[in-house]
């Protein structure tokens, strides 16, 4: 009986062949996991959003599921105790710039890594990939003493210069992106004689603006939920991003946290609006991953 | 209040026949240097410094805004660059800082002097403000104290002082029929009026494990550590008293709750959920939003043993990195000030004895709540102690809390199991 | 099959070269001169405050007895064992099932399923740590029903209860490859196998399943090795008494809050190693089920 559920749940759609489809009890059983799997990532988000506009009063009397009286004060306390408005600012202009010039530095170098041959590219290749298995703690304090030198610190440069060089995750997956294009593409072009500079910006960039996308929202919202990053590279209030800007409510002995509760929900509101605009490009973007 | 001073700096009499300087700079020696407005020295400093500290509850960072916005406005040409972390973080960065050299010129630290004073990290300080050491409480100088040949060194100073009670709500107590308790109270009295509290929608009391502990855990004569911080002494027969007897509270005379039953959304003590809490000074600011119902300071149950109160101060030290110094120290020097003492004590006690005493503070405290304050105060200074003060004091605070959660959930734990266990540990990182 | 350019001038194609490189050289170069300075730091017994000296295996020593360490291990790889199969499933199902839905629907619950992704991973713990509290929403639900309340974040259910957060978290990025996976499966292979009178289970497991075992060995690689350095989450909801300490958060407490850079440095080397290993095994385990051309 169940393998006969499983069955009809997992069957390989052919509607090119039908119209019309019987509900089947396999449907009624794929859309309960699905609807319930949907339940299950919802409510923890409404149920935290409901308690942010709880009063302090409330939530330390634990009043339960529904607030007694709903107020924004939690919120004018996320934008008047800290300058919220300025380390989004900040947060938008960090994360912006390191994300997309860090895709792009990453694409130039996958394809090198992928269209040409030269000596020693496998070895390029295999410590680039080495570097994604080094624990972030180890390099901390060498870092900051090279920024330190360099006097970066307290600038948002800091948090922006090292990703410039590229992501051996994007070199990665862009790689594999372009080992699937075809060879004859430029071919045509080295007859007449273009250099690799021109083969890259004309040829291939544009054939992975999809996955480079796709690299570029996610190194977003990677940069812009980085807590460690700002809290150690940066030091005045002013030069703050939202997400550090979050760790002043959480004291030694006594946390706000209704108001950590708001201020998480508006941490999460640019990432989601980023998310909703560019979601048809994530999806594409990872339709043609060479990941076969 | 005179025995109280004379006390107070009779100690630390003594111990400054040990410094080698008794430099006693200014006309008028001490008491001037503590005037709003005058500075001891009259130099003119200027520059900017960086100052860095955590952030203990919500008004930390208002009340350093004002004081620094006080000293910038006496000195003009200074600044001073304020640079507030939340607690946790607190740590990782200043690590990374020091390891770069690159320390603000001032920070706030805790214990850690013993170690970086004396590794050369933490300016010394008992030079450049021998004419204040006199007037601060001297128990709380003690935990920025570093031996070094010849004597102790200074290489920090208390800004502010934090300390425990016992917090009761006085509203629920009248309705049980219990009598304010006088202060020689003992514990069988305490253990009779939590059972008359207890009911479906309150406890009693709670058990915490922690500094806070250490008023009741006193009385039974027991410490986690020696005095002097060598010897861990946290599964002594007073200590296993003391822990059995928080056991009992659970599960014999079923009191308190079992701590992973308490939740962490709710306050304990203002949520109404506890009648009887043992608590801290830090939490003044939340307690007196507290609209349900009376609340107020109790006197600590008396057992074998004397109660003592905890009583911790908060420290402010110089880094070596330092490039200016001379305003650093001028600024340390303002911390001290009545102005600013007054501005600091919103979020804890002074530490300049006569700020402390004074009448009319005590009442303006006592006024905002607690009533009791007086109390408190008294016994932060007759009777105050640190706790396990030693420089791994996170580690041991650990290794406690962790003990403390194994025993107090079950109702059947190897509590000397338990305890030996901990108390190897907690040596393990004495001696390391 | 990678193929490569054939350029007229070489010369140039050198130039360019090394200015294309040079960006991500100079990062590597800072990684890996950085993750040096750090792991020397390894074989001292460096404490920031005071300079460090040299103290060659005596770390690892150290380590070796440190029974707070194999509690880390074990913690560590309970969490790998449970969530890796666990997101990996998850996952898969959530793709096998969103492919049968086209359209908006199909869109708005791939969209949800995403979103945990999008968050910083303190954000979810806070938020969780709330849920899983003793007065918080799924106690409130058991109450609702009658049943008794459980101790989430107790000593025996820490653990538990942060992998079932990762589990959370991770399955709907999952999914969403494991949807870009399907996709890329010819319909015709479909048909051929019903023609032959195959039913939809034996279809599943001889056509999707093979089909998707280099996407599996992708995430089961980049999974573990995530897992393995779970923190984040730990390092919020923090289990007592060390229930729900991992390698990384050990870590970062000798480094950070104890001050102790040698000893975490070493730690460091033996975390690299486990992940070294763990990977390498994976990949030289694949000839054995992944299958990259049908």
């Amino acid at each position: 009986m169940t393998s006969k559920l499983i069955q009809s749940a997992t069957r390989m759609p052919r509607d090119s062949n039908q119209t019309i489809r019987k509900v089947s009890l396999g449907d009624i059983t794929a859309n309960t996991i699905l609807v319930f799997l949907f339940v299950v990532i919802t409510v923890p988000f409404i149920w935290s959003a409901i308690a942010s506009f709880q009063t302090p009063h409330d939530f330390v009397s634990g009043k339960g599921f529904l607030p007694s009286e709903w107020t924004l004060t939690n919120y004018k306390k996320v934008f008047t105790d800290i300058p919220m408005t300025r380390m989004i600012a900040n947060g938008v202009f960090i994360a912006g710039t390191a994300s997309i010039g860090g895709v792009f530095a990453s694409a130039i170098a996958a394809f090198c890594l992928a269209k040409v041959n030269f000596k020693g590219r496998a070895l390029y290749l295999s410590i680039v990939i080495l570097t994604m298995m080094i624990p972030p703690a180890v390099l901390l304090i060498p870092f900051y003493t090279i920024m330190y030198a360099l006097s970066l610190i307290d600038t948002p440069w800091a948090l922006i210069l090292p990703h410039l060089t590229g992501s051996a995750f994007a070199i990665f997956f862009l790689r594999q992106h372009m080992l699937t294009i075809p060879h004859e593409l430029h071919e045509a072009a080295t007859m007449d004689g273009c250099s690799i500079a021109s083969i890259l910006f004309r040829i291939y960039l544009p054939l992975v603006k999809g996955p480079m996308s796709v690299l570029i929202i996610l190194n977003f919202m990677i940069h812009w939920n980085d807590l460690l990053g700002p809290l150690i590279y940066l030091n005045s209030v002013e030069q703050m991003t939202p997400t550090a800007g979050l760790s002043f409510f959480r004291g030694q002995f006594a946390s706000e946290y209704p108001v950590l509760l708001a201020g998480s929900i508006v941490c999460i509101v640019p990432t989601t609006i980023v998310f909703l605009l560019f979601n048809r490009q994530i999806r594409q973007g990872l339709l043609i991953s060479g990941l076969k | 209040m005179k025995k109280l001073k004379t006390i107070l700096k009779d100690q630390s009499k003594t111990r400054r026949s040990f410094l080698k300087s008794t430099l006693v700079v200014g006309a008028g020696g001490a008491a001037l240097s503590l005037f709003p407005g005058l500075t001891a020295r009259a130099e003119a400093v200027s520059g900017t410094i960086r100052y860095s500290n955590w952030i203990g509850g919500p008004g930390d960072i208002e009340m350093w805004k004002n004081v620094i916005a006080a000293f910038e406005a006496v000195n003009p040409g200074t600044k001073i660059e304020y640079e507030p972390v939340g607690w946790t973080e607190y740590w990782t960065k200043l690590n990374t800082q020091f390891a770069s050299r690159s320390a603000p010129d001032i920070i706030g630290f805790q214990m850690q002097s013993r170690t970086w004073g004396v590794e050369g990290r933490f300016e010394p300080l008992s030079e450049p403000f021998a004419d204040l050491l006199d007037d601060i409480v001297s128990s709380q100088l003690k935990v920025t104290q570093a031996p070094i040949a010849g004597g102790i060194e200074q290489y920090g100073l208390p800004f502010r002082m934090v300390g425990a009670s016992l917090f009761g709500n006085i509203s629920a107590m009248k309705a049980a029929g219990i009598e304010y308790p006088s202060e020689d109270w003992s514990i069988d009295d305490f253990v009779a009026a939590a059972k008359r509290l207890t009911n479906a929608d309150q406890w009693g009391t709670a058990v915490t494990g922690g500094p806070v502990d250490l008023n009741q855990a006193s009385t039974f004569g027991a410490r986690p550590t020696t005095l002097d911080y060598s010897t861990a002494t946290f599964n002594s027969p007073e200590y296993t008293e003391f822990i059995k007897w928080q056991h009992d509270l659970i599960y014999k005379h079923k009191v308190a709750p079992p701590p992973a039953d308490l939740s962490a959304q709710k306050e304990p003590f203002s949520s109404g959920a506890v009648a009887m809490f043992p608590s801290a000074s830090w939490m003044y600011p939340g307690y007196r939003e507290i609209e349900n119902f009376e609340w107020d300071i109790l006197p600590d149950p008396i057992g074998s043993h004397e109660p003592k109160t905890y009583a911790g101060p908060d420290n402010l030290g110089i880094t070596t990195d330092s490039k200016n110094k001379d305003l650093a120290i001028a600024f340390l020097r303002f911390v001290f000030t009545r102005a600013s003492q007054t501005e600091i004590s919103s979020t804890g006690m002074p530490v300049v004895i006569d700020y402390l005493l004074d009448e009319s503070r005590i009442a303006k405290e006592a006024a905002s709540g607690p009533s009791n304050y007086g109390y408190f105060v008294k016994g932060a200074i007759e009777r105050g102690e640190g706790y396990a003060f030693a420089p791994p004091f996170f580690e041991i605070l650990g290794h406690i809390g962790d003990a403390y959660a194994l025993i107090m959930n079950e109702e059947s734990a190897d509590i000397d199991g338990i305890l030996a266990n901990a108390n190897s540990r907690i040596q393990q990182a004495l001696d390391a | 099959m990678s193929e490569v350019l054939n350029i007229k001038s070489p010369k140039r194609t050198v130039f360019w070269l090394l200015v294309f490189l040079f960006p991500p050289t100079i990062g590597l170069g800072l990684v890996y001169y950085s993750a040096a300075q750090g792991l020397t730091m390894g074989f001292t017994n460096w404490n920031i405050i005071s300079a460090p000296k040299w103290i060659g295996l005596k770390n690892f020593e150290q380590i070796w007895n440190d029974y707070r360490f194999w509690l880390a291990v074990s913690n560590t790889l309970f969490i790998v064992l449970v969530t890796v199969p666990a997101q990996i499933g998850l996952g898969l199902l959530a793709a096998v099932l969103l492919h049968r839905i086209k359209g908006k629907t199909s869109s708005i619950l791939r969209f949800v399923y995403f979103y945990p992704t999008t968050c910083s991973v303190v954000a979810l713990g806070l938020m969780w740590m709330f849920i899983y509290d003793s007065g918080g929403l799924l106690n409130q639900g058991l109450e609702f029903v009658g049943l008794e309340s459980v101790r989430w974040l107790g000593y025996g259910n820490a653990l538990l209860s942060v992998c079932v957060l990762i589990i959370w978290t991770g399955f709907g990025y999952i999914s969403l490859i494991y949807v870009a996976g399907l996709a890329a499966i010819p319909e015709q292979y479909y048909e051929a196998a019903h023609l032959d009178g195959a039913n939809s289970w034996q279809q599943f497991f001889y056509i999707t399943l093979p089909m998707l075992t280099p996407t599996t060995f992708f995430l089961i690689v980049v999974t573990t090795i995530g897992a393995m350095q779970t923190f984040g989450q730990v390092y919020i909801i923090n289990g007592r008494a060390d229930s729900t300490l991992t390698i990384v958060q050990y870590i970062y407490e000798k480094a950070f809050t104890q001050f102790s850079m040698g000893y975490a440095a070493a730690l460091s080397w033996i975390l690299i190693s486990f992940i070294l290993i763990l990977t390498v095994i994976q990949v030289r385990l694949q000839r054995y089920w992944v299958s990259y051309d049908i």
